[in-house]
């Protein structure tokens, strides 16, 4: 033993001067990008390509099982003089502002009800997500079957009670079929604004509400200007959201009319969707699709610009 | 596929016109129209019978006078005008070759914007004026479910209504009462139905090519395509003429008409060469929706036809 402890200790190495590999080694960024790349590679391939793809094959006259040649804007030029374009896009200008217009009104009126004290609450709470939690397609065959021209319940009901002779011609007429596919999305999306305002509400601390009744403020004062101004960050994002999922929305359409009764519901979805796979034509179908991007994302630019202001998230004069 | 289509074709009594047409470019099959998928008018008898139509009209004017007698009687007709791809193609495909009026002609030249046509549109419009409500809206199902429950007095539909009803008990009476006839001809005067081909395809790049074409020619001999038809219950029709001889025609007398359909239909492209450009104009609803522009008041005659001329010549440009 006395030998070990006797010998000498290593020298200590020598300080070598950090190599190029050493730095990168160390360097936090460089981890950090490594960290990155895995969720990096999943949206370039799942989100960033197949965009792309979409884009390029706008300018190309691709069919199914053929590749396509660039034929620049021909399809955007084909499409501007197209009718059953335009209203695909007025269709589905419509769809979205009303429909996003009432999902905001009745989810606001839903949250700040359920935001309330009463009996049963988590129960509501819950009940209320249930349209939509069931899958779209399933409720848009069953608001298919409520709406059928020869079967519907609304139009048995009130044959029944003697209010009609005839069976409303809800999906075969355009006005009906556009209030009635309208109403099914608005009762699919409802849950989602109500619910993600309500966890919005909760946010709000109660003692501004205090400080407010010992002010005097009445109801419509305390909603005004407590909870709506902090309640315009998640008012913004719920909002985007919504009007994109709806302003996308392919499958109620598709289940419940096709896009009938002649063209009168088809959206720039279910317009891109028949003629790209249905009719084969790939390149004009994309055209279509890519037609949305300016739409969705001046929606978005108008929720991130909103977003940013505090003016618009805290009220009057703090800017 | 040369070799089996021809071996069947001489062994069989040759191919309809229309399956060939279908499955051939030039002079060479690139498949083997397997079957045919019938539809026809399919009516309640007792309500006929009660519109003072004993037979089943045979030409236009006679078809329009009885769905305006069937309308009269409150057992209305109906035929799909929306999206419904093979009921609402099927019929008005008919209705516009009747008139001699055509998507495109031989030679593929868009051809719609024309007299003929216009004659169809008014002879639809008034056709639809007696439909029952709804037909707008529509889809393959519609009909059926229609005229199974009793609401629907005739529509054009392949055999799926008869053998729905036959096969449920509680339906008996409404199978007995249901009956099938041939479509009414046009001014053209002669049948132009359509009724589409299925093709069975082999791979080109398949390692066993004679043994796929050897389960073509095994598939459509007539000890396994008799049962195959059987099995079919009349909704798919041979392509070979001498399988009008299949039992499954005489079974059901009701049955027998179903198997002329690939005897009586032009193939999709109607003149035009078939491909895959009738197919995206088929697919793509021009048809359907100039005539349903029309019908439902959403367009008149004219802007309906200009705006059907101007996709068509998109597609065959």
């Amino acid at each position: 033993m006395a030998d070990i402890a006797l010998a000498p200790r290593r020298a200590k190495t020598e300080i070598r001067e950090a190599t190029a590999w050493d730095k990168l080694r160390h360097n936090k960024n460089w981890l950090g990008f490594w960290f990155m790349v895995p969720a990096m590679a999943f949206l370039i391939f799942f989100l960033a390509y197949p965009l792309g793809l979409g884009i390029w094959l706008s300018f190309t006259d691709a069919r199914i099982g053929r590749v396509g040649h660039y034929i620049g804007t021909e399809n955007y030029e084909w499409l501007w003089d197209d009718s059953i374009f335009w209203l695909s896009v007025f269709n589905t200008l419509l769809y979205t502002s009303i429909a996003s217009a009432i999902k905001f009104a009745v989810g606001l009126y839903l949250a700040l009800l359920l935001n309330e004290r009463m009996p049963f609450k988590a129960l509501l709470r819950a009940a209320v997500l249930i349209p939509f939690i069931v899958p779209t397609v399933l409720s848009a065959l069953a608001f298919w079957w409520i709406f059928d021209s020869q079967f519907s319940i609304i139009s048995w009901s009130l044959k029944h009670l003697g209010l009609i002779t005839q069976n409303i011609n809800f999906l075969g007429d355009s006005t009906w079929a556009r209030i009635c596919v309208i109403f099914a999305n608005i009762w699919r999306g409802v849950p989602f604004v109500a619910i993600t305002l309500l966890a919005g509400l909760q946010t709000v601390q109660p003692s501004l509400y205090e400080a407010a009744t010992l002010d005097g403020a009445s109801r419509w004062q305390m909603f005004r200007f407590i909870t709506y101004p902090l309640l315009t960050p998640i008012i913004a994002v719920v909002m985007t959201f919504s009007v994109l999922f709806t302003f996308t929305d392919f499958q109620l359409i598709w289940a419940m009319t096709r896009g009938g009764p002649v063209n009168a519901t088809h959206l720039m979805a279910t317009l891109s969707y028949q003629r790209a796979i249905i009719a084969g034509q790939l390149g004009e179908g994309a055209a279509i699709s890519s037609a949305m991007i300016p739409f969705l994302l001046a929606a978005i630019m108008v929720s991130w610009f909103g977003l940013q202001r505090r003016k618009w998230q805290q009220g009057e004069s703090n800017d | 596929m040369n070799d089996v289509a021809d071996y069947l074709g001489t062994k069989y009594g040759g191919w309809t016109d229309a399956a060939a047409k279908t499955c051939k470019l030039g002079n060479d099959w690139l498949g083997i129209p397997v079957a045919t998928n019938g539809g026809y008018m399919t009516y309640r008898k007792s309500a006929t019978d009660k519109a003072g139509f004993k037979e089943f009209p045979k030409d236009f004017p006679g078809f329009l006078e009885m769905c305006k007698a069937l309308k009269a009687n409150n057992t209305p007709a109906g035929f799909a005008l929306g999206h419904a791809s093979g009921d609402a193609n099927g019929w008005l495909h008919w209705l516009l070759w009747g008139h001699n009026a055509w998507t495109v002609d031989k030679d593929d030249k868009v051809i719609i914007n024309s007299p003929e046509t216009m004659k169809a549109l008014e002879y639809a419009k008034a056709l639809s004026e007696t439909f029952i409500p709804g037909v707008a809206s529509w889809n393959d199902s519609s009909n059926n479910k229609a005229f199974l429950a009793g609401e629907l007095y005739c529509t054009l539909n392949g055999i799926s209504i008869y053998v729905a009803a036959k096969t449920d008990p509680t339906k008996k009476e409404l199978a007995e009462d249901t009956y099938h006839a041939l479509h009414p001809i046009g001014p053209i005067g002669k049948p132009t139905e359509l009724q589409l081909a299925f093709p069975i395809l082999a791979f080109n790049f398949t390692k066993y090519p004679n043994a796929a074409k050897a389960f073509v020619a095994f598939m459509l001999e007539k000890a396994q395509y008799d049962k195959w038809l059987d099995g079919a219950q009349g909704y798919l029709t041979q392509t070979l003429n001498a399988y009008e001889s299949a039992p499954v025609w005489t079974a059901d007398p009701k049955n027998a008409v179903f198997a002329q359909a690939s005897k009586r239909t032009l193939p999709a492209s109607g003149i035009g060469t078939p491909g895959e450009k009738a197919a995206t104009a088929i697919a793509d609803f021009i048809v359907v929706d100039m005539f349903a522009n029309y019908c439902t008041g959403a367009k008149d005659a004219k802007a309906a036809m200009v705006e059907a001329e101007r996709q068509l010549k998109r597609i065959y440009r």
